[in-house]
């Protein structure tokens, strides 16, 4: 039985998956039955600082950067429609290969296009995101899972939750918190110069 | 079986995963085994989730993994918000990896000509090339396009940046006779970013300076993805009319044309 957390809620991993090194942390959706235009959700993550700054605009991985600059977080690629079982993307986590300035990894998903095709996450149901064991992958008991339900509604954009060092603990914390500024918001709110 | 599990034991207790079993009943292992790269020894773990500092250097990357490859040196780039001027002496800009991969890249001629046309060229990363202009504004399709002209706007749409290996934007007057189009061509990505490439009389001048004529066409600005990130480019050179003419002095080789100025849709 996997563990649940609420939104706003966080748990030690440490207490949940004992000997955990690498995490991976996968985010599902799927789409609500529209005659619109397909569903892209796109799933990146931050890697931040005490002062929840990015640390550079390589520690935005997503698909067109594909791992950080420590290779400890590693984007598994792109699903264009969020169709079949299981995570729509995963990104890895080496949580002990993690420099020592990194405090969160933050973790996010946004609608490709949403404005054109006038999308938003009240259009996308059982959005989910979890983390694991990527060595005992099928251990539920050693799951973490936040069930975002219906929550977001206007927004194109939605940080899902973040991994943070809390003492010597790895801890993860369900954020659930939508952007209506999309992924550039997102990115300007966590000190990237670029996007 | 027994075997099997040794060797995951002998894996987690030692740290090697390149000597795991191949488990294809696990997706995300499948996944995982693609980016691993022909690995060196990996140093055994630390113990678990030990936040002492390393007492090595910090960091390095992790073995067993492919770096990304690293951006091109030397290049400038462009801050958020910044705008920069690309004149002759200086026509280069480096977009990062975030600035060429988050939201829109848009370009817009202003200018106070009537007849200006905007026309861009594009070669796809499996080597395919097509035209985007007036009367066939979307490209490869217009399903999702990687490149759209409006008028005289153009956006590529940096989601598929990925799929994209060059473009060429290219400023004409709609009659030849009337002489080279003067503007100037502003691009901007999403965080505000500003680049101006101005279309400068001078140009002709550097042209005619080596003899040619009839070069009424301004190629305004090219665009290479190097490694993940887009590499922009004011030419800041005249070219003759023909589109056929002028993109194969481009290495735009791959189309099929109507006649000198008509590219055969796809």
């Amino acid at each position: 039985m996997a563990v649940n957390l609420s939104k706003g809620g966080n748990i030690s991993l440490t207490k949940v998956a004992p000997g955990l090194t690498k995490a991976v942390v996968g985010l599902g959706w799927k789409p609500r039955t529209t005659d619109g235009a397909a569903f892209d959700l796109d799933a990146a993550a931050l890697v931040v600082d005490e002062a929840g700054r990015a640390l550079s605009d390589q520690h935005f991985v997503f698909f067109n950067n594909l791992q950080d600059p420590s290779g400890a977080v590693v984007h598994q690629g792109d699903n264009r429609t969020g169709d079949g079982d299981g995570d729509d993307e995963q990104i890895a986590v080496d949580l002990a290969a993690l420099p020592a300035n990194v405090a969160r990894v933050v973790f996010l998903a946004s609608i490709y296009d949403a404005d054109a095709r006038r999308q938003n996450f009240g259009q996308v149901s059982d959005a989910y995101i979890r983390v694991f064991d990527a060595e005992d992958p099928r251990n539920d008991a050693k799951t973490v899972v936040f069930d975002l339900g219906e929550d977001a509604s206007t927004e194109t954009a939605l940080v899902f939750g973040e991994l943070y060092r809390n003492g010597g603990d790895w801890k993860f914390r369900a954020v659930g918190q939508g952007y209506a500024s999309g992924l550039v918001g997102i990115v300007a709110d966590y000190g990237l110069a670029a996007a | 079986m027994s075997s099997a599990s040794t060797t995951t034991v002998r894996t987690l207790v030692a740290g090697v995963p390149d000597t795991a079993l191949v488990r294809d009943d696990l997706p995300f292992l499948r996944r995982r085994s693609r980016l691993r790269a022909t690995a060196p020894v990996v140093p055994a773990a630390a113990s678990a989730l030990d936040l002492a500092p390393p007492v090595t250097a910090p960091s390095p990357a992790r073995s067993g993994r492919t770096p990304l490859p690293p951006l091109l040196a030397g290049l400038p780039g462009v801050g958020q918000g910044d705008r920069r001027l690309l004149t002759v002496e200086d026509p280069v800009v480096q977009l990062t990896r975030v600035q060429s991969g988050v939201g829109g890249l848009r370009g817009e001629l202003h200018t106070t000509r009537a007849d200006a046309q905007v026309v861009v060229a594009y070669e796809l990363a499996d080597r395919s090339q097509g035209v985007v202009r007036a009367a066939q504004p979307y490209g490869p399709d217009d399903r999702r396009p990687v490149v759209h002209l409006a008028g005289l706007r153009f956006t590529i749409d940096l989601r598929q940046v990925r799929t994209l290996r060059r473009f060429l934007v290219v400023v004409r007057p709609g009659d030849p006779a009337a002489g080279p189009v003067e503007g100037v061509l502003v691009v901007t990505t999403a965080g505000g970013s500003r680049l101006e490439v101005p279309l400068d009389p001078l140009d002709g001048a550097r042209e005619r300076a080596d003899g040619p004529t009839g070069r009424t066409a301004t190629v305004a600005l090219t665009g290479h993805l190097v490694r993940g990130a887009l590499v922009l480019r004011a030419e800041h050179a005249r070219q003759v009319h023909p589109l056929r003419d002028l993109l194969a002095a481009y290495g735009y080789r791959g189309l099929s044309w109507r006649d000198a100025d008509t590219v055969l849709a796809r």
